[in-house]
């Protein structure tokens, strides 16, 4: 261990206690990478503070000892966002758990940030409220990872990613400084600070509070599954769903090898086996809206060769339909032991052109390839079963997500609708941004964190960092 | 300053500063480097209104001549147009192919895109669709070091980098000049329904609206007004023709249940209800209102009761948002800070001096000092800063 970190182990645990500070190997292990498998570090401590102002204390202690810091949520995230950098500290937000409140007129609640995304739901219910982002790790993932990520999930195609339902936040900087965002009206009083640290990656500093919007519960929910003969259908069925202004609360694809995986697991849903694509689609509000809606969903689904659309609006049957969804991730552990989850976005009238062009990015390079989206945000994932063990796999699995990546950006698409940059898409932020865009956005960064310690090596390559300061110098 | 780009046009003056008219983004960005260069402030200026005549810059930035759409699919449900294009433009594109333009703002044929973004101006129909930012996908930036940058996408989904667009949201044009915007575009509803609910008393609409907000019916708008003594509630909703009359009839009950006296007066659904609508939308800028005044939901009836107790001139409420209007004499200033609760927040929309000074909010020190830092990395030289105290 770093003599510099050593030396605050005995005056972080008199401020953290037992519990708060992990130094022994076996226990900082577990931290070593997020959701980004490969990508592994071992951090050299681990604090696990307990609220704001723990989590200030020990910031002002690794700040004068000028130690790197990488904030971590549940390690769900799948851009390595969280993956410790060498030498470096890592906070976790897991012994922060508490609902401070709910506010059920205003209809708001006030969070520590390692609440769990489904917990907050389940607290909100009796008040016939809910949190509406739901990624599909909604179960794991916490709402600070979720504002670091700036989280979708399936229902943010009607209801937005993450920044849309934060009202506030309390940070904690990089000098172990707290600023209290949470306390803004319906404009913010000044910068939009809030919106601006949503999806900052957690190169802005730790969010320890957040002040979030509720929704109500809908209504009437009614989900629909069109089982097609082609994933082309599927696809074409989506853009001209968005073409014809059809307004359900998601619209989700699942492949063939997504629904045979599955099918084969505890999580079978009932899934045709045998269907080359189906399209999960949802839509929520009142008893007239949601009829005339789904009947849209079903005619147009037809029209693109859907020979069965099944329809659920009974609760038990709606969560067998949703659970193979949300479970595909975990069931695609039965293809290989490894799995490399892409996440671009495409225009969504292109969406079978595009998703047709990643298969065979995959298949060019001899990769198993599952398809499980977003589709009505145009939001793609393609999931690449491997073995890390393998270093040539490894290897091309890393070519294929390149190329991927390269394709979705010159489609006019981006790098990433919902995982973040992280470790995993650096190099790909100068696919898509010029070198004076990059520069501008390190000039933000180093407006919150000059001495580039929170997060470092992540969301914006450092040689645009670098090269700004020297600029900068040079004009000075 | 003119002089230094051949097609700006030279002794155009705007109260009698220099008013620059740039024909295109780049150009935007050379004044503002040049500017830097010479230690002068500049302000962008959508062309379409008057800038307020106090705390006058060195120079104007006309975006009049950013004008345009740049990129348009009518099966993507985006937009994207240069900064000056009007938004009753931007509807017209948008329109045709059956998509709506979000927000909504009083006056589209007087406001520009770029405006929009950096007045933060999110609309009339901001209770169903939410504010401006939320619809705001990406824009292009021009810079004081000389640079046009871009941030966020035209994608209706995107978490790459971070969002300067959000940070120029209501900045004023004070993080770089917005030069130009891509927007989500929302489906142009089939049919729409109002209703409208008049008493002199507060307490009665007071009641009604939140009956209204209890109510499973979705709003678009609720707006109470007031005026020759007179109190008007107004709901309006729009979507399928199906669901417009479910929310009229949710509506209806809502209000019967909650308003203790006074008459109802209800409206069909259809063309009388987007006429209505369009009165309301007009409405906004004839109210004359100063001050915006923005509490929580649960706190906003009691305010109301207290501004009028107290003899303000209360333009409008919107109970959904917590956000009341007030028509504010400047002399009124202290006598209102005296009134307001801890919590409200408050915007002058004039330049009102006594106002302005009296309703600053109080900055937290860590909060202003990042922002200090945040417009110094994007503006080292203060080309672009403001100091009025609204």
């Amino acid at each position: 261990m770093d003599p510099s970190i050593a030396s605050l182990v005995e005056p972080l645990r008199a401020l953290l206690g037992p519990r708060g500070v992990l130094d022994a190997r076996a226990a900082r292990t577990p931290y070593e990478c997020d959701g980004l498998a490969f990508a592994r570090e071992l951090p050299e401590l681990v604090l696990l503070p307990r609220d704001t102002a723990e989590c200030a204390g020990a910031m002002r202690m690794l700040a004068q000892a000028g130690v790197p810091v990488v904030a971590r949520g549940a390690g769900t995230g799948l851009s390595g966002g969280a993956t410790p950098v060498r030498g470096g500290v890592l906070v976790g937000t897991a012994r922060m758990r508490d609902v401070l409140s709910i506010d059920a007129p205003n209809r708001r609640a006030r969070v520590q940030a390692g609440v769990v995304n489904v917990d907050l739901s389940h607290a909100c219910q009796r008040h016939g409220l809910h949190y509406a982002p739901d990624p599909s790790s909604q179960k794991a993932c916490t709402i600070g990872g979720n504002v670091a990520e700036n989280s979708g999930g399936p229902h943010c195609f009607k209801h937005g990613t993450t920044s849309r339902h934060i009202h506030g936040l309390v940070v904690v900087q990089h000098d172990g400084s707290v600023l209290d965002l949470s306390r803004e009206g319906l404009e913010p009083a000044g910068l939009d600070l809030v919106g601006l640290f949503t999806g900052s990656e957690g190169t802005f500093g730790i969010a320890t509070e957040a002040t979030v919007a509720l929704v109500p519960l809908p209504e009437v929910v009614e989900t629909a599954l069109a089982i097609h003969a082609s994933l082309d259908d599927a696809c074409e069925a989506v853009s001209e769903m968005i073409a014809r202004r059809v307004e359900p609360s998601a619209i989700e694809i699942l492949d063939k090898l997504t629904i045979e995986a599955v099918e084969n697991s505890v999580l079978a849903a009932g899934y045709p086996k045998d269907a080359e694509a189906v399209l999960l689609v949802e839509a929520e509000g009142c008893d007239a809206e949601v009829r005339a809606t789904m009947d849209d969903v079903e005619a147009i689904a037809r029209r693109h060769g859907a020979g069965e659309v099944r329809r659920a609006r009974d609760a038990a049957q709606r969560a067998k339909l949703w659970a193979g969804r949300k479970g595909a991730y975990g069931a695609m552990g039965r293809v290989a032991p490894d799995l490399y989850v892409s996440d671009a976005v495409v225009p969504r009238h292109r969406l079978r052109e595009l998703v047709r062009a990643v298969t065979e990015i995959c298949h060019a390079r001899r990769l198993k390839v599952a398809n499980v989206f977003h589709a009505g945000d145009g939001n793609l994932h393609p999931n690449i079963s491997y073995d890390r063990r393998d270093a040539d796999e490894l290897a091309r699995v890393l070519d294929a997500g390149d190329e991927i990546m390269k394709v979705c950006i010159a489609a006019g698409g981006s790098l990433t609708g919902e995982h973040g940059v992280g470790l995993e898409k650096i190099a790909g932020m100068e696919w898509m941004y010029t070198r004076e865009d990059l520069a501008a956005q390190c000039r933000v960064r180093e407006a919150w964190d000059p001495r580039l310690r929170m997060n470092p090596g992540k969301t914006i390559p450092l040689r645009a960092c670098m090269e700004t300061r020297t600029r900068d110098q040079g004009r000075a | 300053m003119g002089s230094s780009s051949g097609t700006t046009e030279a002794g155009a003056t705007l109260h009698g500063r220099a008013l620059e008219r740039p024909a295109d983004a780049r150009e935007v960005a050379a004044l503002l480097a040049e500017a830097a260069r010479g230690h002068r402030r500049l302000r962008p200026v959508s062309g379409l209104r008057a800038p307020a005549a106090h705390d006058l810059p060195d120079a104007w930035i006309s975006l009049e001549r950013l004008r345009g759409v740049v990129d348009w699919h009518p099966h993507e449900g985006t937009i994207t147009a240069l900064a000056g294009t009007t938004l009753a433009e931007l509807e017209a594109v948008a329109e045709r192919d059956g998509w709506r333009v979000l927000p909504q703002l009083a006056d589209p044929n007087r406001s520009s895109a770029g405006g929009m973004v950096a007045a933060g101006a999110s609309g009339l129909e901001r209770l169903r669709h939410g504010p401006m930012r939320h619809h705001l996908l990406g824009a292009r930036l021009a810079l004081p070091d000389g640079n046009v940058v871009k941030s966020g996408s035209r994608l209706v989904k995107n978490v790459t980098g971070y969002d300067l667009h959000r940070l120029a949201a209501g900045a004023r044009g004070t993080t770089g000049v917005v030069v130009e915007v891509s927007l989500r575009l929302a489906p142009l509803p089939r049919a729409a329904w109002t209703l409208e609910f008049e008493h002199a008393e507060w307490a009665p609409v007071d009641a009604a609206a939140q009956a209204l907000l209890d109510s499973r019916c979705e709003l678009d708008l609720l707006r109470a007004s007031r005026s020759r003594g007179l109190w008007r509630l107004f709901a309006f909703g729009a979507g399928r023709p199906q669901t417009c009359a479910r929310m009229l009839a949710l509506a209806r009950e809502a209000v019967r249940a909650g308003a203790t006296s006074g008459p109802a007066d209800f409206e069909d659904p259809g063309s009388p209800a987007r006429a209505a609508w369009r009165e309301a939308r007009a409405a906004e800028t004839a109210c004359g209102a100063t001050v915006e005044l923005g509490s929580l939901r649960s706190e906003c009836s009691a305010l109301v009761a207290r501004l009028v107790e107290r003899g303000f001139d209360v333009a409008c409420v919107d109970p959904g948002l917590a956000r009341v209007l007030l028509r504010l004499e400047d002399h009124e200033a202290d006598r209102l800070r005296a009134a307001l609760p801890p919590g409200v927040g408050a915007r002058v929309s004039s330049f009102l001096p006594r106002t302005c000074a009296a309703l600053a909010p109080r900055r937290d020190p860590a909060r202003a000092a990042l922002e200090d830092r945040l417009r110094a990395a994007l503006d080292p030289r203060g080309v672009l800063a403001r100091r009025d105290p609204s």
